[in-house]
């Protein structure tokens, strides 16, 4: 891509930009003037009726009142704050509906007298809440009848000889451990995740349409599509702007929204306490930062789907239908608010509600960076699909047909005519999906026992989108998923090194708790032991084989099949390979265990590179993970430890390293016995879609 | 300088099938040459010069344009042409001369040469009165000129105009008119396709009558006539779609 020619379209969607006053004051009108005028006018106003209601005495209307002369005394006490009404009942209650009074006390026959004297007796209080007013009188009799109810614990204990001190009730204290920052930070997590995603997007939306829409309907959209600009450039840039847009917008509208609402409560504490505001409460710049950048992926995720809707409508009119329900969306981050679950990798790499999360946990100072990375890297994912979707869009021929319907039903329910190599997008779209059906549909499962469990994931989870993807996508299904005829000493040097690298890789596992990196949860394990234990117990010797052979063939057809064909057709192998090792491993979920899978990961997306076939990287997988857990419940059945894990001897670990080895060779030389073979001519002809021939080994 | 041979392109028909918008256009346009493709609405006018603009790719057949090739040397296609329609592809918000500039630097011109480029041509169509106007505030008139301006600024050999003087009134097509001509006078290469049968014989040297997605004739105004053995443009140009629309004229097409 050329940056002259970026650089040109950018600053041409910019200048226009400028010159559209409904962006502009979309952009800045709103977060600079708008909000803390209306905000401010709001506030002030809201205190200074408060201040006004506070500091006017509150009339309270009784009945009866000679029947509490004590109380009487309290209410015309100065600092009561209450002007007393004596009144008759029907005429009171008329009083309270008029607002002439603020509260009715009705007083019983000799209520002081039997109180006194230990009798269960009750005042009537009447209020009428729908006023105003009546929540500040409320706090001035409550002061008031807990003095009163005081003095008739009193006078009862010196009735029966006892010291009045003696009604006092033991009192505890509070201290808020929050700071400040918390504090605020707190008040401002409610509110925050939904106005950047909202602003965000509002900001982006007439830059978008301005960038799509309308040049698509003004014409302009065909003459800049005959320049020499490719169609990734204008789009580069196009999106450039929209970003900028929607991100800028976001951040003024965070800080402008910040510093009112701590303005406000600054304002709210120094009226209500008499303190300084200092005492109060603070903005984290740098959490407010760390807030921000955390919800750029997110709000880079919805301008992009403005971007998108920019594309797919035929006009503006469609386009602000389309927009609109678009803008509803956002407002799920205000529901996982209110719902504030605890923060699990699940959530974490939801859509929305990772980013809601954890802006949330960074303004609280609660965030750890594990979790910072895990929403801020799926939060990025998934910013990067609608990107890549919005190309898709800009780059079809049929963009500039006023009659194209991209979003048609009859156009969903058809396949592409002709096969085709499955793309990048649609591999991570796929690895996504995946992650996603296992982190809320797997939980539901685990009452039905492991194996139960196992079957559904692998098969239905893991095995089954790949399929499905395969077959909408029509990918070419014997390249896509490497279904060739491997050779025997392929298969048997599979086997061989699956089983040697057990304790290599127990060993190197060692070597990184040692070294205290990325140590294991204790909880998780144990929660793996809890699931694994009654299964292993009872099915010591069928429960390896279905495991292993789950693993193996379900997990080899999602990672080594579409993803990994994908990859390697874009990227450079070694990164392909690396890159599709980290998903494998990342698709575990296991923070520890990671670096092990990514490196076994990289061998099997090694070893189905190299051969061609899938099959000997499904027997080493199964072979395994087969082994690994019949050695678990070997462990198991011999220590009767339910926290029992593989250890292994230096001996063991040489003869794992040397079997790896042997195994190595001999899937090197079925390699050879491979190519040597003669490929039929179907096999040739299919070859010519594969993106990489095999290499020689 | 425009070759075109048995160019189709073929769309998915929604109800199945596909539907062919062009389906086997052959024709050539020369340097100095304003080449009038003549046709009724749906005929492919259109389609086949968005292909000849690289907006679309052809099903089939193959053209190449300053002696590149469509779909092999695209990037060097787009850079030989200027491309027109009845849209004038003007943003709102620039001015004539921000226009200019911008397209201008699309096709790789900068510094004096792009500004040497914007001003001469402001001069050549008139236009430096109200250059630094935006275009929003232009009238009809004006804009096409911009729209012309902004089609040659980069001085291309070749000029792709699809219907551009539909919506405009007889004055400023006569203007539009003039201005093609005096490009085509300066050897530029024209391809400009129309549907009113008066403006393609004022201004097109020969002719290609485009019906049902092919090149049903082509030639100077009296080559059709006597081809067709009718007497003047208007009786040619209603015979040859006539024709193509019988089951003979379809047999024919179709072989």
């Amino acid at each position: 891509m050329r940056q002259a020619i970026i650089k040109t379209v950018f600053f041409k969607e910019l200048t226009e930009l400028l010159r559209n006053r409904r962006s502009l004051m979309v952009m800045f009108g709103v977060p600079l003037l708008l909000y803390p005028i209306l905000t401010i006018a709001v506030a002030s106003l809201t205190q200074s009726k408060q201040n006004e209601l506070a500091s006017r005495p509150a009339i309270v209307g009784v009945v009866d009142g000679q029947a509490a002369p004590q109380l009487l005394k309290l209410l015309a006490g100065h600092e009561s704050e209450i002007t007393t009404v004596e009144t008759i009942q029907p005429a009171a209650e008329s009083a309270l509906d008029a607002g002439t009074i603020d509260a009715l006390i009705s007083v019983p026959g000799h209520y002081e007298s039997d109180a006194v004297g230990g009798q269960e007796v009750k005042l009537a209080v009447s209020v009428d809440r729908s006023r105003q007013v009546t929540r500040f009188a409320e706090e001035k009799l409550k002061k008031v009848l807990d003095a009163y109810q005081q003095w008739i614990v009193q006078q009862r204990l010196l009735a029966h000889g006892l010291p009045p001190d003696l009604a006092a009730v033991p009192r505890a204290t509070t201290t808020d451990l929050a700071t400040g920052e918390q504090t605020f930070g707190v008040m401002l997590a409610y509110i925050l995740p939904l106005l950047l995603l909202l602003t965000g997007m509002l900001g982006s939306l007439y830059p978008a349409l301005g960038a799509t829409t309308t040049e698509r309907e003004l014409g302009t959209l065909e003459t800049l599509l005959v320049t020499p600009a490719t169609r990734m450039e204008l789009l580069t840039a196009k999106a450039g702007i929209v970003l900028i847009s929607g991100l800028l917008t976001a951040l003024l509208n965070m800080i402008s929204m910040s510093l009112v609402l701590w303005r406000v409560m600054a304002e709210v504490q120094k009226s209500s306490t008499g303190a300084t505001p200092a005492g109060g409460f603070f903005i984290d710049a740098g959490a407010l930062a760390l807030s921000y950048l955390a919800a750029v992926p997110t709000l880079i995720f919805f301008t992009a789907m403005v971007l998108m809707v920019g594309l797919l409508a035929r006009n503006l009119r469609e386009a602000n239908a389309y927009a609109t329900p678009l803008m509803m969306v956002p407002i799920t981050s205000m529901l996982v608010g209110i719902a504030d679950p605890a923060m699990t990798p699940g959530l974490l790499v939801t859509p929305v509600a990772n980013t809601t999360l954890i802006i949330r946990a960074v303004l609280t100072g609660h965030a750890t960076a594990g979790q910072f990375v895990l929403a801020f890297a799926s939060a990025g994912l998934y910013a990067g699909l609608v990107l890549s979707l919005a190309g898709r869009l800009f780059t079809n021929e049929q963009l500039v047909n006023p009659a194209w319907e991209p979003l048609s039903l009859r156009g969903l329910s058809r396949r592409p005519a002709k096969l085709r190599w499955p793309a990048v997008d649609e591999a991570l779209t796929l690895f996504a999906v995946s992650l996603l059906l296992n982190f809320y549909l797997a939980p539901s499962w685990v009452h039905h026992g492991l194996l139960p469990l196992l079957m559904g994931v692998e098969i239905l989870l893991i095995a089954g989108p790949a399929v499905l993807f395969s077959w909408l996508g029509h990918y070419p299904w014997r390249e896509v998923f490497s279904l060739r005829r491997p050779s025997v000493s392929s298969i048997i040097g599979a086997a061989l090194f699956g089983v040697g690298m057990i304790p290599v890789m127990n060993w190197l596992s060692d070597l990184q708790h040692a070294w205290h990196i990325l140590p294991p949860n204790e909880a998780d394990l144990e929660g793996m032991s809890k699931l694994f234990e009654p299964t292993l117990r009872g099915h010591p010797f069928l429960s390896p084989i279905i495991i292993g052979l789950l693993a193996g063939v379900c997990e080899e057809l999602l990672f080594r099949g579409p993803i990994q064909a994908a990859l390697v057709k874009r990227l450079p192998i070694a990164m392909a390979l690396i890159f599709g090792g980290f998903l494998f491993a990342a698709a575990h979920m296991d923070l520890s265990g990671l670096p092990a899978r990514m490196i076994l990961g990289l061998i099997l997306g090694w070893i189905v590179w190299r051969s061609g076939s899938i099959f000997p990287a499904m027997v080493m997988h199964a072979v395994y993970d087969g082994v690994s857990v019949a050695w678990m419940a070997h462990e198991l059945s011999r220590t009767m430890d339910t926290n029992a894990t593989a250890s292994f001897s230096t001996t063991t670990l040489i003869m794992g390293a040397a079997v790896s080895v042997v195994g190595w060779g001999v899937m090197r030389a079925g390699r050879k016995i491979l190519l040597s073979q003669p490929q039929s001519n179907a096999l040739r002809q299919r070859a010519t879609v594969t993106p990489q021939s095999p290499a020689a080994p | 300088m425009i070759e075109v041979t048995n160019l189709r392109k073929t769309y998915d028909d929604p109800d199945g099938g596909e539907i062919a918008a062009v389906a086997g256009a052959s024709f050539n346009c020369r340097a100095g040459e304003i080449y009038g493709l003549l046709g009724p609405n749906g005929a492919g006018k259109t389609t086949t010069l968005r292909c000849l603009a690289t907006i679309l790719t052809p099903t089939g057949g193959s053209a190449t344009i300053a002696g590149c090739d469509l779909l092999t040397q695209s990037q060097d296609v787009r850079r030989n042409i200027g491309f027109l329609s009845a849209s004038t592809g003007l943003y709102a918000r620039l001015t004539a001369r921000e226009t200019l500039r911008f397209f201008g630097a699309l096709y790789g011109l900068a510094g004096r040469v792009l500004e040497d480029r914007v001003d001469r041509v402001i001069d050549m169509f008139q236009i430096g009165e109200y250059a630094d106007r935006t275009a929003d505030r232009l009238s009809t008139g004006m804009k096409q000129r911009l729209g012309l301006a902004r089609a040659v600024v980069h001085d291309p050999p070749v000029l792709i105009l699809d219907e551009p003087t539909t919506g405009l009134d007889p004055i400023v097509s006569l203007a539009v008119e003039r201005a093609v001509q005096s490009l085509a006078a300066a050897g530029k290469c024209v391809l400009f396709s129309t549907h009113l049968l008066d403006q393609a014989q004022a201004i097109c040297h020969r002719l290609g009558v485009i019906g049902r997605g092919r090149v049903l004739a082509e030639g100077t105004v009296q080559e059709l006539m006597a081809s067709t053995g009718t007497e003047n443009l208007r009786g040619a140009f209603f015979k040859l779609v006539e024709d193509a629309e019988t089951p003979e004229g379809e047999h024919l097409l179709s072989a």
